[in-house]
């Protein structure tokens, strides 16, 4: 049923363009270069310390890892990280 | 950075927050809608992050939640600016000495200029403003508007013949004109003498130019009653040669005027009976400071005095009202047709006199008509006046 509903959802949001991020509850990663990171639309956070952020997304992770990581700001659903980036990886689960 | 400047002026504490897994608490206080900003974790169990003041009832509410415990490291912002503030009673003290410094300062006349004047005039405008209470140093709030400054030093210093007083901020700028006898120039421009008004002819007196009207004739106004061409030649119009007409023509001219009275008349009487009320006027509320009793007047007349305080040049939104409310009386009087008729040929003459020149002289008065309408009476008078109703003209000649 859950399958059947995102297949729908995708098909949908592809016939009518609209922003995925919205429709499919994707996260937006913006970064700026490799010393911000802006994640919107994130369902939680899991671990985070000064070389790591471990983020709860639709249907799995997001890690970032590097070092000087500081949450510039977080509210409700975005999280702006500042630091030096090195990797981004997303774990489905 | 305008994120920051915001929070600033609202406040902001750093919490640190210690326990397993730190970071779990600020999402816990994202999820409650409480924003955080400049989270950093120290080690293991340590994390420091920014809340807002207003923010710190629902971080109580996150507190009870979870098995981290809280510990407040810094408060920034002005809020608690402010509460430092009062410890440092020197430096309040101070501040408000130098306000109120600032504000006396700024209602103290400093500068008087009197300009456009003779030196003994000005010197007497001086002292004569220095009675008033007007001089370098004193209040503004004991002075009088310049409008009245500017009636009192009319009526008390007679060489004056306008004066102006405008007030700048904490300056005085005073203008004067002297009452000088100017010399009445010659008047050489050729010109005829012209009626300025109908009526008959009394009396010439002609003192240069040729006249061209006689005792009893109508004239009109325009018509030229002086000539100024000397004689009728016959020979080349070039050779004429006019000059300036002077003389007075004195004529009868009539003036019909309707003046009504009533009789029944309602006036007003001060009683001398008075009382003072004291108010503050902020922007537009008048806050009663002294005697906020209402007097059981009847009737009453109320005088407004108002006087405005200055911060440096700025006028302060705020002034002080002094309301004198004086006791009046009610008085009625019914007046005879009689009494009424001569108040009303008074009142015709009086209207008439502002009319006509000071030289001129009423020779008769009559009434037409005469009629009792609605509690009035309405007359119609009929005057015959001799004055000069020559006026000089220019030749307008073609060059």
């Amino acid at each position: 049923m859950k399958k059947i509903k995102e297949k729908f959802m995708s098909a949908f949001t592809r016939t009518f363009d609209l922003p995925s991020e919205v429709t499919l509850e994707l996260p937006r990663i913006t970064m700026i270069g490799s010393i911000h990171a802006y994640i919107e639309n994130h369902q939680g956070l899991i671990i985070f310390s000064s070389t790591e952020l471990l983020l709860k997304v639709h249907q799995g992770h997001v890690r970032i890892t590097g070092d000087n990581f500081v949450l510039k700001t977080m509210i409700d659903k975005d999280i702006l990280l500042e630091g030096n980036i090195k990797d981004i990886t997303f774990e489905k689960s | 950075m305008f994120f920051k400047r915001k929070n600033w002026l609202s406040g902001y504490i750093t919490i640190e927050i210690k326990g397993e897994y730190p970071e779990r608490f600020f999402d816990l206080c994202a999820k409650f809608n409480i924003a955080s900003w400049d989270i950093e974790k120290k080690n293991e169990t340590i994390a420091i992050g920014k809340i807002k003041l207003a923010d710190l009832p629902k971080l109580r509410v996150v507190k009870r939640k979870t098995i981290h415990k809280v510990y407040f490291k810094g408060r920034n912002g002005l809020p608690f600016f402010l509460h430092h503030l009062t410890y440092q009673k020197p430096l309040l003290i101070g501040f408000f000495i130098a306000i109120a410094v600032i504000f006396f300062m700024s209602n103290i006349v400093w500068r008087i200029d009197v300009s456009g004047l003779d030196e003994e005039i000005e010197t007497k405008v001086i002292h004569q403003l220095e009675d008033y209470g007007l001089e370098e140093g004193s209040f503004q709030w004991n002075i009088a508007s310049p409008a009245t400054i500017q009636k009192q030093l009319l009526t008390d210093v007679p060489e004056l013949l306008w004066i102006g007083v405008k007030r700048n901020g904490s300056a005085f700028h005073l203008e004067g004109v002297e009452k000088t006898i100017v010399e009445k120039e010659e008047e050489e421009e050729a010109g005829h003498l012209v009626a300025t008004k109908e009526g008959v002819i009394e009396d010439l007196f002609v003192s240069r130019g040729q006249p061209l009207v006689s005792a009893n004739d109508v004239v009109y106004q325009g018509d030229i009653l002086v000539s100024g061409y000397l004689k009728e030649s016959e020979e080349d119009d070039d050779e004429r040669k006019p000059v300036a007409a002077e003389g007075e023509v004195i004529a009868k001219v009539w003036y019909k005027s309707e003046v009504t009275v009533p009789l029944d008349n309602q006036y007003l009487v001060l009683t001398g009976e008075m009382e003072q009320k004291h108010y503050l006027h902020i922007s537009k509320y008048l806050i009663p400071i002294w005697n906020f009793e209402k007097p059981e007047y009847k009737h009453h007349q109320v005088d407004v005095e108002e006087k405005n305080f200055y911060f440096l040049k700025w006028k302060l939104p705020i002034s002080y009202v002094k309301q004198s409310i004086y006791d009046a009386e009610l008085k009625e009087e019914k007046v005879s047709k009689e009494k009424a008729k001569n108040i009303a040929l008074e009142q015709g003459k009086r209207e008439l006199m502002r009319e006509i020149p000071h030289d001129a002289e009423i020779t008769d008065e009559k009434v037409l008509h005469e009629s009792v309408e609605s509690g009035k009476v309405k007359l119609t008078l009929y005057y015959t006046v001799l004055e000069n109703i020559a006026k000089k003209q220019p030749i307008t000649q073609g060059d």
